[in-house]
């Protein structure tokens, strides 16, 4: 619309317009309202130009005014939405815009396509820690698209699951193997802090069990031969340590000789 | 589609579109005002088969997210492919009131990885007939992934990070 780059003196600018077109008017219509044209045929001759004109100085304003309406159907639109985003309403958006001409409807794209990263990092993210939360480590986060801000908390949330994960499947491997009798197993995990601890304190119980048990082994091997004077002297705690002195303390017992 | 392309639809839980980002407006090659509320299916290519439009509506119909290759039409015939994250929308009350769709561009290492499984899956919806269609290449799609011995997601992740 003309009348829409008139931003800042839009009064001004429509005064000049109303001054001109009734100057153009009062000139168009003077001949033919004057007593000194007498004859009808030279007055619908005379007649042609101003009504012309009076029909595009209507349709002027009636485009004015079209504008001027739409133009504040849009602002309260994004007056109303935005109301709705602060009360939390991330999935609404501005709808009905009808092109990207004008600086107000540039305006409602450019606030449709913050609300889109807002939503779309808070979908994401919603996901992923639901994911996290019911012990799957295996979604990624999409950050791709997203700017900013938006972004980096994405990426930052494949590198927090990232170790999760790791550690995770590194516990997994020990325990199966050592549920299936192989204390030989090691994982190289490269994760930090307490996610480090897990796996070393994993590792660390079954290099123990593979002590005390290889130890046994080789206690009973003798035994079978006929050596009753091998000790368990490998260290352990809790039922290890129990075990390891109940088979030394069977070994002493008089019975054993 | 760009690499920073970010396509965004909405629709109402019949699937009519409530909202497309200027995206969206320009890949599908139709104005806002022919959008909103048309069908979703507007922009659907022949190419993508029926099953995978059913395993997008399970998916959804039970609450859950869907990650997809999709292959697009635009108003002039064109296509593009797109990387498609469509999830359920909920109200203040939990009640669900739509889906929103964030399309992004597919890795291109993927596409006649997936071209080739959804030209099967036509041949076998084609072979079944209309009436079976969908539940054929639905289990053409089944022993495809139990073959690879992952799951649905698995296999989308894994080409989406060929």
């Amino acid at each position: 619309m003309p009348y829409s780059r008139f931003k800042n003196t839009e009064f001004v600018a429509l005064a000049a317009v109303v001054i001109g077109w009734t100057g153009a008017l009062i000139y168009g219509w003077m001949p033919v309202l004057s007593p000194v044209l007498d004859e009808a045929v030279s007055a619908v001759d005379e007649m042609i130009l101003p009504s012309f004109l009076t029909v595009v100085a209507v349709s002027s304003c009636y485009l004015w005014r079209f504008s001027r309406s739409s133009e504040q159907r849009l602002l309260a639109n994004i007056l109303n939405t935005s109301r709705q985003w602060r009360q939390g309403s991330i999935n609404v958006r501005l709808t009905h815009i009808g092109g990207k001409e004008r600086a107000l409807q540039q305006l409602a794209w450019a606030l449709n396509d913050l609300m889109d990263q807002v939503e779309t990092a808070h979908v994401d993210m919603h996901y992923s820690l639901a994911n996290v939360t019911y012990g799957d480590f295996t979604r990624r986060s999409h950050p791709e698209g997203l700017h900013g801000g938006f972004s980096h908390t994405l990426k930052q949330l494949n590198t927090v699951t990232k170790p999760l994960a790791a550690t995770t499947v590194a516990v997994t491997d020990l325990m199966s193997a050592l549920a299936e009798g192989d204390f030989n197993k090691r994982v190289d995990v490269d994760v930090d802090g307490e996610y480090r601890l897990a796996i070393d304190h994993a590792m660390q119980a079954m290099q123990a069990m593979q002590t005390m048990l290889g130890d046994i082994g080789q206690v009973m091997d003798g035994v079978a031969q006929g050596d009753i004077n091998r000790r368990v002297k490998a260290e352990g705690s809790g039922d290890l340590a129990k075990l390891k002195d109940n088979i030394n303390l069977s070994l002493s017992m008089p019975s054993a000789a | 589609m760009r690499e920073h392309d970010f396509i965004v639809s909405k629709t109402d839980l019949t699937g009519r579109i409530t909202y497309g980002n200027e995206i969206f407006i320009e890949f599908s090659g139709y104005g806002e005002r022919e959008l909103l509320g048309s069908q979703h299916n507007i922009i659907r290519h022949p190419d993508t088969p029926r099953a995978v439009f059913k395993l997008l509506w399970d998916y959804l119909a039970e609450d859950r997210e869907i990650f997809a290759f999709v292959k697009n039409m635009s108003k002039d015939g064109g296509f593009y492919w797109v990387f498609t994250h469509v999830a359920p929308m909920k109200d203040h009350n939990k009640q669900k009131i739509g889906y929103t769709s964030v399309r992004r561009m597919p890795n291109p290492k993927a596409i006649p990885i997936v071209e080739d499984v959804y030209r099967a899956m036509r041949e076998e919806e084609r072979r079944a007939g209309a009436r079976d269609a969908v539940e054929a290449s639905g289990k053409l799609l089944g022993n495809l992934l139990k073959d690879k011995g992952v799951n649905y997601e698995e296999f989308i992740n894994a080409l989406q990070s060929l």
